[in-house]
This record gives structure tokens, C-alpha cells and sequence, in this order.
């Protein structure tokens, strides 16, 4: 079935060999003519039109645009939260947007840690406990594996001395950093955050942004929806959208594999 | 919650959140537990008892061996007693004389008394009798009372009492002792009374050392009531060859106490309400389980962010809720146990038996179990598996102030308008008019809950004025205070001469009457059936007619017939022809009324003239009837000493004598106990509601916590704060007042039917309860002020900030 060696843990994503993913995409992430509208009062509205998107392995793509232009919706194309009305999304082995809601919600988990700019952790969970929810739901790690490796994560992100607080009695960025821990508990390969420090003063929204600049440094793959300009600037890859079309990209391949550009061809 | 550590648990983080969300909101927590728990406990109560009390009172009756078959005889003698035990379809017979007295409770009142003279108080075969207090077997001259029938002879233990023979002779007893035998009708329900004296007693008083009762046991198929009637027809045949004439004779249901006629119906009446009380808590479940979901809908779309699969949410969401149904059953089970004790020695009590408690009623807990954890399960289905399968995008989409929407569909638009055309309305009673109708789905539930509740509540309350006027109509069918009965019969004019001389008698009738049995077209007889001939221009019986019409001066062989007699004879039609037995003559009357009948004998009523004409007495009567000029009972036992003491000095025999009065207190007794029962289940219904009302405002409150803040974050006051919740909820308990106490009058109709059907084999008549309509308004005004100042008062105290912060 897999005709490539995966270099990275077996989590479905690995690394393309020779042959490409399972899909014949090439790319970790492959968007193919991806069109999205929504039925409104006022007949159809088109939130995204025949976006053709590739990001590799590793790279740290930042997506931009104004107010309403479309970002959200892209990424939402990318965690299977939303669906495409035209087009493919191609994730690794994954065909995203055949999977069932039951089916999504499994690979999500495995394969998307998501980060949002509100409302994050549940109320009446502590930090750690948010942090094991998904290996709970996913059933990854063995069961008393995942509090050490709960406190693991939460290392990573300097919130160990909070583990047993409940989320209320952290700040902004603290609890953003938590979301941070806790979309990396099932280490997956493909982080995706919306306006993930929208929320937060510059200077706690640098500590995060180097956060995340670090993961790319471990492997992960980031795409990240940003209204900050100059952390836009400072991810690898900068994608700009507007009415629903990519205008701008700064770094198609660039930032991550070797031979992106090469391959876009064949997408 | 605080900044507080939380101990680390062993639970998997999602069933921490299920606890934890439990216990931050324990008052919500506590209301539907509570709510679940009060439908349990009934359901529990009323089947634990059944249970309890069908195999205690199954258990108690196989135990005194009854006997199969009654066969009462003119008397007979030991060898014919040795004859039927030998019959080889016979395992065992026994006999035993039974003297018809009334016993005195002073002048001029008598309870009647039934003496039973047994041969060997030792060696009892069948229908055992046992020994409770005194010597045993009871000394000569002295009477073992029945224990249940011991308050109605008004003596104690150690008293000596009066009591007359049949031939009117008064003899002396001491009450050495009480006895007990399960097989006699409760006391209190027939206000008869039950004796045990040794044959040395009743041979003293002329009674040769015969016996007038037989009971047997059949030597096989002893649960076959058809092969039991098939042997009790040989015993029968016997004892007549013998020449002996048998009066009747009787097979009860085998293996059942003759209570287990009347208990289903009374289980079946209240498990019903347990189980619509069970329902009604079943929609706070919906509204509290909705709201739930409502509220953590963002927590939803995180869950499913990161990998929580819909069945995992429906299973997180259902294990909520089964966890409120173990509660509620942690509350409901020990007190419904306990109240199931209580309750059955209550009803022990009243069929005089005796309960041994071993174990727990293992089947009715099974039941409360089930329908504990299934009834809120079924109730959260649909909201949880709607809720759970939220996509993520609507999920972190929805939010705001406050959902539920108000401004879209007629009746919104009519308050709305309705603000326009009423100028002085206040400005928070237009917010509260507004919010009651904002949540519509979960207004209608609790609506439903307070109205069937309240509908319920006057419903039971109607059924409780309809056994009174039941009661009221029997005391104008029999429209005369005193009856005397007599021995033999006298002139007509006679006796009425004789009764106008005594002081207090107003109007005076002379009846004619006897007992009499139905010859059945297939063979066999009736029951007594009490014939009472009224002259034609009687003003003392006035009956409800149900069928057909009352007698006309010149009917000839009409008759009219209690519905109870239909129950016994369920194949008598209006318009035939039934043949009747009195004494050995048998006539043919022909059935044209039917009248309701209470918990009295069957009756036949014929006109006087002709019953005198076939008894060959025309012109004289063997009962009086009396109406007094005052309608004081004391009074009316006075007259009825005073006519006794008339008669008996001028040498009439004076067979029975008594007032209405006195007739309706065993029926008063019946139907008091009834109404207790029915109040208890009310008791509980209201209970319901009024939980499922505290519930949905305390939800309606803690939605809204942040548009409180707000409100509050602009100057709102306490005082208008308060005042917009309490008069939303006072405003949907009138709402549904108003709709509880239309739907209750035909529930109150229907109820009041199957009540009268089940218990005096005739719908009531119907009394609707408009005092319970005004009671219900009290309480619900009242439950609703409390169920929303409650929460209000919390809402109330909270800062903007922690309103603010609240998710
Ligand atoms: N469910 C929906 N129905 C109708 N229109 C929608 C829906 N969701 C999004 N849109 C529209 O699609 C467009 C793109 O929305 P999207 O949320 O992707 O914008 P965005 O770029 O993320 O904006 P922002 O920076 O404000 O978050 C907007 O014009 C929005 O109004
Ligand atoms: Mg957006």
C-alpha cells in the first residue's frame, strides 16, 4: 500500500521517497481547484475560487489578506473543518475531502493540531488535562503515558507549573501557549493556526510566533492566518489572498523541500 | 471556578469534564436529580408495594390453608361432615356454626356480630383462625373477637358485651381476647364485626351442636375454579340428599384473597400517575440537557477540533445524563423502599394481615432501575445527538449575547404590538414578557410539565369532590335516616301508628323486603341480593337512574337493579327477564332501570303492593324507614333507641336497626383512604412541576448570566433585575394555570369515571374542584415566585466582572 519508507514516526505523512503520496500528490499539502461558496440570502457568495495551494513538509506558511477575503475558509479547507464545493484537498495519503465527519474527526486529531484565536481550552479542564483530551479521544498513547507526556509538551511551551490550574487562572498568551501544547499532543504533522495571536500584546504574540518557529525547526508544517504583517514577514512563506484568489506568494517551495518548484508541475 | 489546583484524577480528562461540569452546577445538578428522583420514587413506591404486598398477602392467605369452597347448609351433624370427608374428590373438610347477633354499643345502637362456633380450636384443617391475645380456645361465655374488628365493637379487652340473638334474645359475652383470620372482609369496609365461641357457649344459648357453614379443600387441580365448582356441586348434591337445604354456595378465585380484586385497580391508578409524574420530570431532562449543550457548544467545536469523534461527544453527553439518572436513583430508591414499607403495612393493616420483611423487593428495584436510567436517557436522546453532531464550523462560529431568538413569528409580533396599545406596561415587564417566549421549545416542555401537573393536581382533587358527591346522591337515593327491620311481618298501618309516636319521627314509610338470589338461565345461583319493596309514592328513594327508568305506581313485575348486581350478573340486559328466589318460591321480573349503586349490597328494588301479593301478606310490611325532623346523626341514634325501645316494650320482634349515618361510614372509610392515596400522587405531581419549573428558570438565568452583566454593566438595578425573572416565571405559571385548569376538567371527567368504574362498579358523580383550581393558582403563583427568585437572586449578586468572564 505505502510504496515509500516513511523517514518520519508512522503517522500517515511521511515523507515522500519517490513515488509521491498515496493520492499521487507530491506535496504534504496539495490543494486542487479548490472552490467554496455559500448559499445566502442573497443567492450564492464565492469565498474561495479555484485555489491551487502546495505547501511541503516543513515550511511555515503565513496567509494573509484583508477582513472577509477568504483566509479562514482556506484553512478550514486544510483541517476538514469546512469542505469544498469544487476541488480536491490532498493532505499527505489523505483525500480530505472524501472523508466522513467520523472519519475527519480521527484524522484530525491525528494529523492537525488546530489553534484558534479564541476560546481554546475547555473551562472546567486543567492545563494539563486539556493538553491529554486529544490522545483521550484519539487513543493514541498508551493511557498512563500521557500525562508525562502531557507535561512533556507543556515543558515545551514553559507552562509546567501551571499543569494543575484550571485554564481561567491563566493569562492570554499563556493559555494560547497551552493550545500550542495541547494541538502538538498527538504530534502531528501539520500544525494550523487562525490569527493565533490576534488576541495578544506584541510582545506575548513574539514569544509564540518563536514557538512556532521552533516546531518548524523540529519538522512541523505550519500554516498560519495572520493580520501582522511583520510576523507575516518572518514566517518562510507568505501567502496573500484576496476575494477568494491567491495574489501573492513569496516562496512557493522555497521555504521548505528541495525540489517544490519542480514538482508543481506535476500538481 | 478559581485559581485553585486541582488534584490530579485517574480519569480520563473527558470524564473529569462530565464530573466537574456536574459539580460546578450543582443547583442545575440538583434540580433534575431531584426531579428524576420524585418520578422514581413513585414508580418505586407503588411497584415495590404491589410487590411487597402480592406475595406477603399470597403468602399470609396459603398460609391459614384456605379452603376452595363455601357450602352454608340448614344444619347438619358431624357424621354428614365424616361423609363428605370421605368423598374421594374431597381432601379435606371442615365445619362450623355461624349465629348472625348484633352485639350493643349502648341504647339503641348495635353493630351486627357474626359468632363462629368451631369444634376443636386446636386441630383447625382449613380457613385456620389464630389465637392473637387471651386464652385459647376461648372459655365458655366468652367471645374471641376478630383483632381487625375489635374497634368497632367500642369494648376492650376484658369488657363484658351484649348481645342479641336472632330470636331476640340477649345474652352476655366476655371479651376474653382477640383472634385472627385472614378470610374475613376488612371490618372497617363493611363495619361488620367477627367473633369465635366454643360450642359449650352457643349449646348453653340453644344451639344444638350442629353447623351451618362448610369450607372444603379438593383433593386435586386445586387451582381449577371449573373442577372446584364441579366438587363443591357433589357436596352440594350430598348434603341435600342428606336433607339438608343449601343456601348458597361459594368458590373464590383459587389461591387469591378476595382483596386481589379490588388491588390491581388501585395499583394501576397510581402507578399511572407515578409514571406520568416519571414523564413530566422526563422534560426537564430535555431542557436541562439542551441547554447543556447549548451552553457548551464552543466547547464542542474544540473537542471535535482536536479528534473527538460525534459518538464520543453522544457518549460523554449521555454519560452526563446517566449519571443524573444514578443520582436521582441514589435519593429514590432508599426512600422508595421505605415509603413501600410503609405503605404496604398501611394496607396490611386495613386486609388484616400480618407482613414479614425479608430482603428487598428485588423486581420493583429492577423497575426503578431501569426506568431511573432509560426514562432520562430516552428524554436526552435527541437533544445530545442533535448537539453532538454540530459541525465545528457552527459550533465556533455561534456566539454572542444570549440565544434564543425573539422578534421572528405571530405571536412575538403580537407582544410586540401589544406593547403599543399598553403604554403603562414597565419597561422590565416588557423585557420579561419578551424573554418568556424566547426559548420557545423549552417554554412549551415546562409548560407541559406545570400544565399536565396542574391538570393532574385538579383532576385528583375533582375526583375526591366526586366521591363526596357520590356519597351526597347515596344519602339522597336513601332518603331516611333510622330503618327498622322486623322479624316477621305486621299490618302496615300498625307499625305506622306505633313509629308516629315517637318523638323526633317526621315522615314514616313501610317497606316490604327480604334477601333473594338470581336463578341463573345456565344453571346455579347468585350472591344475596338485598329485594327491597318501597310503596309506589315513596319520597325515601331517590336513585341515580343509569339505565332505563324507576318504577311506576302500577309496574307489577318490574324491577330495578344497582349497577352492582350487573357486575355480578354481567349477562343481565335491560328489558329481560330474571327469575328471582326468595325463600322456595321463585318469581320473574322483568329489568327496567338500573341505578348507581355505592359499595352497599346488591339490590333489587319491586313495588310493595305486588312483592306483598306474592308473599301472600298483602297489607303488611316487615321494615320501616324513618325520616327524622333534624339531620344531626346523634339525633337520629337517639330515635332509632327510642323506636327499638317503642317496639320491643309493645312486643314486636325487632330484628335490625340503624341509621344512614352510621350505614355510609364503612363507604366514607373506603373512599377516605382512596382520596389519601390520590393526594399522596398529587402531592408529587405538584412536586414535579414545580422542580421542572425551577429547573428551566435557573437554565433561563444562567443563559442569560451575561446579558444580565450587561444589564447591570448599564445601571440595571437589583430590585429590576430581580423583578424581570421572578415575573417571567410567575408569568408562565399563570400561562399555565389557565391552560391546567381547562385541560383538567375533562382528565377530572375521565378520572372520575374509571375511579367510580373500578371501585363502585359505577362511573361517580361528577364534582369538578374549582377550590383545586384556586389551589393550584396559589401554588404555582407560588412555586413560580420561588423557582425564579431563587436563581434571580444569584444572577443578581454576581459583578459585571465575573459575568463578563463567565463562559
Ligand atoms: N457560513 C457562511 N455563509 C455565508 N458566507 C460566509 C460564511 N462563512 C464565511 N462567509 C463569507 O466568506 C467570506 C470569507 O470569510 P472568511 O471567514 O474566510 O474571511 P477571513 O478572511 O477569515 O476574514 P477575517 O480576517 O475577518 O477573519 C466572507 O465574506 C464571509 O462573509
Ligand atoms: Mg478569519
Amino acid at each position: 500500500m505505502f510504496k515509500f519508507r516513511a523517514k518520519t514516526k508512522s503517522n500517515g505523512l511521511a515523507v515522500v521517497e519517490a513515488d509521491g503520496y498515496r493520492h499521487g500528490n507530491t506535496h504534504l499539502i496539495d490543494l486542487r481547484g479548490v472552490s467554496k461558496s455559500y448559499a445566502t440570502a442573497a443567492g450564492d457568495f464565492t469565498a474561495l475560487r479555484q485555489i491551487d495551494l502546495l505547501v511541503d513538509r516543513g515550511e511555515f506558511v503565513a496567509v494573509v489578506g484583508k477582513s472577509g477575503s477568504g483566509k479562514s475558509t482556506l484553512i478550514n479547507m486544510i483541517t476538514g473543518i469546512d469542505r469544498p464545493t469544487a476541488g480536491q484537498v490532498l493532505i499527505g495519503d489523505t483525500a480530505v475531502h472524501t472523508l466522513s465527519e467520523g472519519q475527519m474527526a480521527v484524522w484530525r486529531g491525528k494529523h492537525v493540531g488546530v489553534i484558534f484565536q479564541f476560546f481554546q481550552l475547555l473551562p472546567t479542564l486543567t492545563i494539563i488535562e486539556n493538553v491529554m483530551l486529544p490522545m483521550d479521544f484519539c487513543n493514541t498513547y498508551p493511557a498512563r503515558e500521557r500525562a508525562s507526556r502531557a507535561m512533556a509538551l507543556l515543558d515545551e511551551v514553559e507552562m509546567t507549573e501551571h499543569a494543575d490550574k484550571l485554564p481561567s487562572a491563566a493569562s492570554g498568551g499563556q493559555q494560547q501557549r497551552v493550545a500550542i501544547a495541547r494541538a502538538l499532543a498527538n504530534d502531528p504533522a501539520i500544525i494550523v493556526a487562525d490569527e493565533p495571536t490576534g488576541n495578544l500584546d506584541s510582545k506575548t504574540a513574539d514569544a509564540v510566533f518563536q514557538l512556532f518557529q521552533r516546531l518548524v525547526d523540529e519538522g512541523k508544517t505550519i500554516v498560519m492566518v495572520t493580520h501582522d504583517d511583520e510576523l507575516a514577514h518572518r514566517a518562510g512563506r507568505t501567502v496573500t489572498i484576496a476575494d477568494g484568489l491567491i495574489v501573492g506568494d513569496t516562496g512557493q517551495g522555497n521555504g521548505g523541500m528541495v525540489n517544490g518548484e519542480q514538482l508543481m508541475g506535476n500538481g | 471556578m478559581n485559581d485553585r489546583t486541582i488534584k490530579r484524577t485517574l480519569l480520563p480528562p473527558r470524564w473529569a469534564k462530565v464530573l466537574r461540569d456536574l459539580w460546578e452546577h450543582k443547583t442545575r445538578t440538583l434540580l433534575v436529580v431531584l426531579s428524576i428522583a420524585v418520578g422514581v420514587f413513585a414508580v418505586g413506591m407503588i411497584a415495590s408495594t404491589q410487590q411487597l404486598l402480592s406475595r406477603q398477602l399470597m403468602d399470609s392467605y396459603l398460609g391459614v390453608n384456605p379452603g376452595n369452597a363455601v357450602v352454608a347448609t340448614t344444619p347438619f351433624d358431624d357424621e354428614l361432615l365424616k361423609s363428605v370427608q370421605r368423598m374421594p374428590e374431597v381432601e379435606d373438610a371442615a365445619a362450623r356454626l355461624s349465629v348472625i347477633t348484633r352485639a350493643s354499643l349502648g341504647p339503641g345502637r348495635w353493630r351486627d356480630l357474626t359468632l363462629f362456633a368451631l369444634p376443636d380450636y386446636e386441630n383447625i384443617a382449613i380457613n385456620l383462625v389464630r389465637p392473637e391475645s387471651g386464652p385459647w380456645p376461648p372459655p365458655r361465655n366468652a367471645v374471641l373477637v376478630e383483632r381487625n374488628s375489635l374497634p368497632l365493637l367500642e369494648a376492650g379487652i376484658g369488657d363484658t358485651i351484649v348481645v342479641e340473638l336472632p330470636d331476640g334474645r340477649q345474652r352476655e359475652l366476655v371479651l376474653a381476647g382477640t383472634a385472627h383470620d385472614i378470610n374475613l372482609p376488612p371490618a372497617r369496609f363493611t363495619n361488620q364485626a367477627f367473633g369465635y365461641v366454643t360450642f359449650d357457649t352457643t349449646e348453653r344459648w340453644g344451639f344444638p351442636r350442629q353447623y351451618t357453614s362448610l369450607s372444603i379443600t379438593v383433593a386435586e387441580n386445586k387451582d381449577d375454579a371449573e373442577h372446584i365448582q364441579q366438587v363443591t356441586d357433589q357436596v352440594k348434591d350430598k348434603l341435600q340428599s342428606g336433607g339438608r337445604t343449601v343456601s348458597f354456595t361459594w368458590v373464590p378465585t383459587p389461591g387469591k384473597h378476595p382483596a386481589d380484586e379490588i388491588l390491581p385497580a388501585i395499583f394501576l391508578l397510581l402507578g399511572a400517575l407515578g409514571l406520568l409524574s416519571l414523564l413530566l420530570s422526563g422534560f426537564l431532562v430535555v431542557n436541562t440537557v439542551s441547554a447543556i449543550l447549548a451552553q457548551q457548544v464552543r466547547q464542542i467545536g474544540v473537542m471535535k477540533t482536536v479528534g473527538a469523534r460525534s459518538n464520543q461527544l453522544i457518549g460523554i453527553y449521555l454519560g452526563t445524563v446517566l449519571i443524573f439518572g444514578l443520582l436521582s436513583l441514589l435519593v429514590a430508591v432508599p426512600l422508595g423502599v421505605l415509603a413501600a414499607y410503609a405503605f404496604t403495612d398501611f394496607l396490611a393493616q386495613i386486609l388484616n394481615f400480618d407482613v414479614v420483611y425479608e430482603g428487598i423487593p428485588l423486581r420493583a428495584l429492577g423497575l426503578q432501575v431501569l426506568v431511573g436510567l432509560l426514562v432520562p436517557l430516552l428524554a436526552a436522546l435527541w437533544p445530545v445527538i442533535s448537539g453532538a453532531r454540530i459541525t465545528i464550523r457552527e459550533a465556533i462560529s455561534s456566539y454572542g449575547l444570549g440565544k434564543g431568538r425573539f422578534g421572528h413569528g405571530p405571536f412575538d409580533h403580537l407582544l410586540l404590538r401589544m406593547q403599543r396599545w399598553l403604554p403603562f406596561m414597565s419597561r422590565p415587564l416588557i423585557i420579561s414578557l419578551r424573554n418568556t417566549f424566547r426559548r420557545k421549545g423549552r417554554l412549551a416542555l415546562t409548560m407541559l410539565t406545570l400544565t399536565l401537573g396542574g391538570a393532574i393536581f385538579i383532576a385528583v382533587l375533582s375526583v375526591q369532590v366526586s366521591l363526596g358527591r357520590t356519597l351526597d346522591d347515596a344519602v339522597a337515593a336513601n332518603n331516611y335516616d333510622v330503618f327498622i327491620g322486623f322479624d316477621r311481618s305486621y299490618r302496615q298501618d300498625v307499625l305506622l301508628d306505633e313509629a308516629r309516636m315517637v318523638a323526633g319521627v317526621a315522615v314514616v314509610e313501610t317497606w316490604g323486603g327480604g334477601g333473594v338470589r338470581r336463578v341463573r338461565p345456565q344453571g346455579g345461583v347468585s350472591d344475596d341480593i338485598r329485594l327491597q319493596a318501597p310503596p309506589s309514592d315513596t319520597q325515601m328513594v331517590r336513585p341515580t337512574l343509569l339505565q332505563g327508568r324507576w318504577l311506576l305506581p302500577d309496574d307489577e313485575n318490574a324491577v330495578v337493579l344497582t349497577s352492582n348486581v350487573l357486575e355480578d350478573e354481567p349477562d343481565i340486559a335491560l328489558g329481560d327477564t330474571i327469575r328471582l328466589r326468595s325463600g322456595d318460591k321463585e318469581n320473574d321480573w322483568v329489568v327496567v332501570g338500573v341505578t348507581q349503586s355505592l359499595q352497599e349490597q346488591p339490590t333489587a328494588y319491586v313495588n310493595q303492593a305486588h312483592y306483598a301479593r306474592l308473599e301472600g301478606g298483602a297489607g303488611r310490611a316487615n321494615f320501616l324507614r324513618v325520616l327524622a325532623g333534624s339531620e344531626d346523626p346523634a339525633e337520629h341514634k337517639r330515635i332509632a333507641a327510642d323506636l327499638e325501645a317503642h317496639f320491643e316494650g309493645r312486643g314486636y320482634q325487632v330484628g335490625q336497626i340503624g341509621t344512614m349515618s352510621e350505614n355510609l361510614e364503612a363507604v366514607e372509610y373506603q373512599f377516605g383512604i382512596l382520596v389519601a392515596l390520590l393526594l399522596v400522587m398529587t402531592v408529587l405531581m405538584a412536586l414535579v412541576g414545580g422542580l421542572g419549573l425551577m429547573g428551566t428558570m435557573s437554565i433561563n438565568v444562567i443563559e442569560r448570566t451575561r446579558e444580565i452583566g450587561v444589564m447591570r454593566a448599564i445601571g440595571a438595578a437589583t430590585g429590576s433585575i430581580m423583578q424581570i425573572i421572578v415575573v417571567e416565571g410567575v408569568l408562565i405559571g399563570l400561562i399555565s394555570w389557565l391552560q391546567a385548569a381547562l385541560l383538567s376538567l375533562p382528565l377530572a371527567k375521565l378520572l372520575a369515571d374509571q375511579v367510580g368504574n373500578a371501585f363502585v362498579d359505577a362511573p361517580l358523580s361528577f364534582g369538578f374542584s374549582t377550590a383545586g383550581v384556586g389551589l393550584w393558582l396559589g401554588i404555582v403563583v407560588l412555586l413560580a415566585a420561588v423557582a425564579s427568585f431563587l436563581p434571580a437572586r444569584t444572577a443578581s449578586r454576581l459583578t459585571v466582572r465575573e459575568v463578563l468572564a463567565y463562559e
